[in-house]
């Protein structure tokens, strides 16, 4: 028993509209264990521990399976593309 | 033998930043230029600011050696020769380098105990779990709710978070959230009480502040510092 990838993907997509969404299933298959790359409007004006939450809340169905969540980054929009930039130019200097 | 004759000055809140994270040898100097201690450390820049926060007053200048194939011969080997010439140079051993001389060596921390919620299973709570979390964390500036003792965390993440405030140097509580005989009822009655789904959790000053996700994120962005001294 578990929970897919897919089943994460498609409650974090439906509740919280995210405009770039990585997840990684880190269980080895048994759905247990995932982490998190979100970007999404609605975290705008939320601190971290509030975008969190609503991370949370979204998969609050899905958590009662899981065991270990780890929400890598939960960012907007606006800071997404500020941290690929930077990483980007860290990359070519 | 390598010795670099740069010497730095301590700067406060700017020293982490400018001396080597390698392994090496430093000899730390007062005011007066008198050489205090000399030491080996695998890590020059942490140690220099522990030493900086524990004897300002003895701390003016730093003058690191960095050695490149830091094996504990080679570190060894260096720190006599550092010693040796300043025996050479003064006659006397450097003051926190004499036996007994315990300033400059680093205490073991004392292991505080978690903090239990009750003496035993038998023993009935006279207020409801609710209140006593809420006491227990506005009491408390920092309170880390663990899965396994602080000593030996039982969990990946518990075991992250308490290194990140053992390497703050934080003075926290810390409670063991899968202790049913002194805990029972905690887990899910903090879950409530703090709108967190899982554990570790963290609160300062009454509140929360996240999990180990959240407090790796902000010690990666350099904010724990603050979160901590406030």
């Amino acid at each position: 028993m578990g929970v897919t990838k897919e089943q994460v993907e498609s409650s974090l997509t439906s509740k919280l509209n995210p405009s770039h969404l990585e997840v990684i299933d880190d269980s080895g298959g048994c759905g247990a264990k995932f982490s998190i790359v979100i970007v999404a409007e609605q975290f705008e004006g939320k601190r971290l521990l509030e975008r969190h939450r609503m991370v949370n809340g979204a998969l609050v169905e899905e958590m009662k399976e899981i065991h270990a969540l780890s929400i890598t980054k939960a960012v907007t929009p606006e800071q997404w593309k500020q941290q690929q930039e930077s990483e980007k130019s860290q990359a070519a200097a | 033998m390598k010795k670099s004759g740069l010497s730095h000055k301590l700067e406060t809140n700017e020293i982490s930043g400018s001396f080597p994270k390698e392994s090496g040898v430093y000899a730390v100097y007062d005011s007066n230029g008198d050489l205090q201690f000399i030491g080996i450390s695998r890590n020059i820049a942490a140690s220099v600011v522990s030493h900086k926060n524990s004897v300002p007053q003895l701390c003016s200048s730093v003058k690191v050696g960095v050695v490149d194939e830091p094996d504990r011969t080679a570190l060894t080997e260096s720190w006599k020769s550092w010693m040796e010439e300043h025996i050479a140079a003064s006659g006397k051993v450097p003051p926190g380098n004499e036996p007994g001389n315990s300033t400059w060596v680093r205490q073991p921390p004392k292991k505080k105990a978690d903090l239990r919620l009750t003496p035993g299973r038998h023993v009935q709570l006279t207020v409801p779990l609710e209140d006593l979390i809420d006491r227990l964390v506005k009491e408390n500036k920092v309170v880390a709710f663990i899965k396994g003792s602080r000593s030996a965390p039982q969990c990946g993440f518990s075991q992250r978070v308490v290194a990140l405030l053992e390497s703050e140097g934080v003075d926290y509580e810390s409670i063991d959230v899968l202790d049913e005989e002194h805990n029972s009822g905690l887990r899910e009655t903090l879950k409530n009480y703090s709108n967190w789904p899982t554990f570790p959790q963290i609160f300062v000053k009454g509140e929360l502040v996240g999990g180990c996700d959240i407090l790796t994120s902000m010690y990666e962005k350099g904010e724990l510092t603050s979160l901590f001294k406030s």
